[in-house]
């Protein structure tokens, strides 16, 4: 994020927590989109994903006071969103689902792609969920919250309740297991 | 993405930043193609994202009270004469009873073709319906009793309550106090198969032969007759369908092809030997495929091959060489 932008954040949270209406605003309008694909990306229902965004905005206002505007309330948000998000998860479907759903069903590629297959953009993607549904839970977090919602390492690791240095390696990790994936489809790897 | 190098995230950049230089390119480059490739992320629906920040301002509003206590003034009656008093009495009554037919509807959640909704009742309790269900709620579920009725395929996450939990289907009544279970309701018959807790399944004419079905069993009500005694059934396959994929192992074909059928709300005709027709196969998938995708699969592994028709599909042998 551009130092301006951090700024503008750390001046909404400072409005927040002087009870001030329109940064509450300005603070939704400009988080609601990312938010709320971070909450429907955990409980993958729509409606779902803006009761969490409106619950969670509406604990923010509640705890306004104790908005600390020198730390990032975008991070703030996201490990409110993801604590509601999970909650919702395991009220409605139960803990195990939610971490094994993704290893005891391989999709029908794995059945049997041959080197003669073509592989259309839809079952590119099914593939491509898959690689990244297999890691271990805590990495594919990780590698999902660094990758569509444009935190700062500081902020995944804030989100998350670990240290950077443990994002970091997830990262890498994460994304040497989709390299090694991706030699093993040759066909899918042009690199120009 | 033009010629470009595309630009990493912050958190994968810092990552990246301490690699050695050729893994660096390595790794950036299969972020690159996965970013490029997975499934878009959902776009928010700016219309729904408008109505939240509505219902937040409304609670933030710093010029509201706390909470409002202030109880409304009685106004003073005025000296009404009789006959006009007896006509605003019989309109107030008609605009009652309308009211009331009107809020005493039922709830009706059906989702469409291909989908599948989930629905959250008052008592914390969740429904997944499948595509074609239609599930009733009365307006006092949850006040008098906890009755929901059902037409078609549906998954029950009950919470724990002092009323028993109950849906009613055309030919059968299944009662739980708080458990996980599936009920799937065709004219003909009903069938439910129990996750974890007990449910009490009924005919609906005849209440006194009832079964429990415990978690892992399942027990099936024909239209007119009496439960069936429990058996035991995989419920995790059974409810695959929740998580909105394909999840058929050891199927015949026959019976893939009626549920694709079902599922995505077209005919198949399966013009096959009973050979074919009656071999068993396992087939999975991790999210929902389109059905030439799905049609295809399943015409490579058996040989066969399908085509579009007026009606919807076509399934036939190859021609011979």
């Amino acid at each position: 994020m551009a130092p301006a932008a951090v700024e503008q954040m750390a001046a909404w949270a400072r409005g927040v927590r002087a009870s001030d209406a329109r940064a509450f605003t300005a603070l939704y309008d400009a988080l609601h989109a990312p938010l709320w694909r971070y909450a429907h990306s955990i409980v993958r229902d729509e409606e779902a994903g803006y009761d969490v965004l409106q619950e969670a905005f509406t604990r923010l206002w509640e705890m306004r006071e104790r908005v600390d505007p020198d730390r990032s309330v975008r991070a703030l948000l996201f490990t409110i969103v993801r604590n509601l998000a999970y909650k919702h998860v395991r009220r409605t479907r139960g803990r195990e689902v939610l971490d094994d759903r993704a290893h005891d069903v391989l999709p029908a590629l794995h059945v049997q792609n041959g080197a003669a297959e073509r592989l259309d953009a839809d079952r590119l993607e099914t593939l491509v969920q898959h690689w990244i549904d297999e890691m271990p839970p805590r990495r594919r977090e990780t590698f999902v919250l660094s990758r569509v919602h444009d935190l700062s390492h500081r902020e995944v690791a804030a989100v998350l309740g670990v240290s950077p240095r443990t994002v970091n390696n997830h990262i890498v990790e994460a994304l040497r297991h989709l390299r090694r994936r991706l030699d093993e489809y040759p066909i899918l790897y042009r690199s120009s | 993405m033009n010629d470009r190098k595309p630009e990493l995230p912050p958190a994968v950049e810092a990552a990246l930043q301490e690699l050695a230089p050729d893994e660096r390119a390595g790794l950036a480059a299969a972020f690159t193609f996965v970013q490029e490739h997975a499934s878009p992320a959902p776009a928010v629906d700016e219309e729904r994202a408008r109505k939240v920040r509505a219902a937040l301002l409304r609670h933030v509003d710093p010029a509201r009270p706390p909470e409002r206590r202030g109880r409304v003034r009685q106004r003073e009656r005025e000296p009404i004469r009789r006959r006009a008093r007896q006509l605003t009495a019989l309109a107030l009554a008609a605009v009652v009873v309308a009211v009331s037919v009107y809020a005493l509807r039922p709830r009706v959640v059906a989702p469409g073709p291909g989908e599948t909704a989930r629905v959250e009742l008052r008592d914390g309790s969740t429904v997944t319906l499948d595509a074609d269900a239609r599930l009733r709620v009365p307006v006092w579920f949850g006040r008098l009793s906890r009755h929901v009725s059902l037409r078609g395929r549906a998954y029950f996450a009950v919470q724990p309550g002092e009323q028993a939990f109950a849906v009613v289907t055309a030919n059968a009544t299944a009662t739980a106090l708080g458990t996980r279970f599936a009920v799937e309701a065709q004219p003909e018959r009903t069938d439910v198969v129990v996750e974890e807790g007990t449910v009490r399944v009924a005919a609906r004419r005849d209440g006194v032969t009832a079964v429990r079905v415990e978690a892992g069993e399942a027990s099936s009500v024909p239209r007119g007759l009496a439960p069936s005694a429990p058996v035991a059934a995989d419920a995790t396959s059974r409810m695959a369908w929740r998580l909105e994929a394909l999840s058929f192992v050891n199927v015949p074909l026959e019976r893939i092809v009626r549920e694709l059928e079902r599922r995505y709300r077209t005919e198949i005709r399966l013009a096959a030997g009973e050979r074919i027709r009656d071999r068993s196969l396992t087939y999975i998938t991790q999210q929902p495929l389109p059905l030439e995708t799905v049609l295809r699969d399943l015409c490579q592994s058996t040989g066969l091959h399908f085509r579009l028709t007026a009606q919807g599909y076509e399934i036939v042998p190859k021609a011979g060489p």
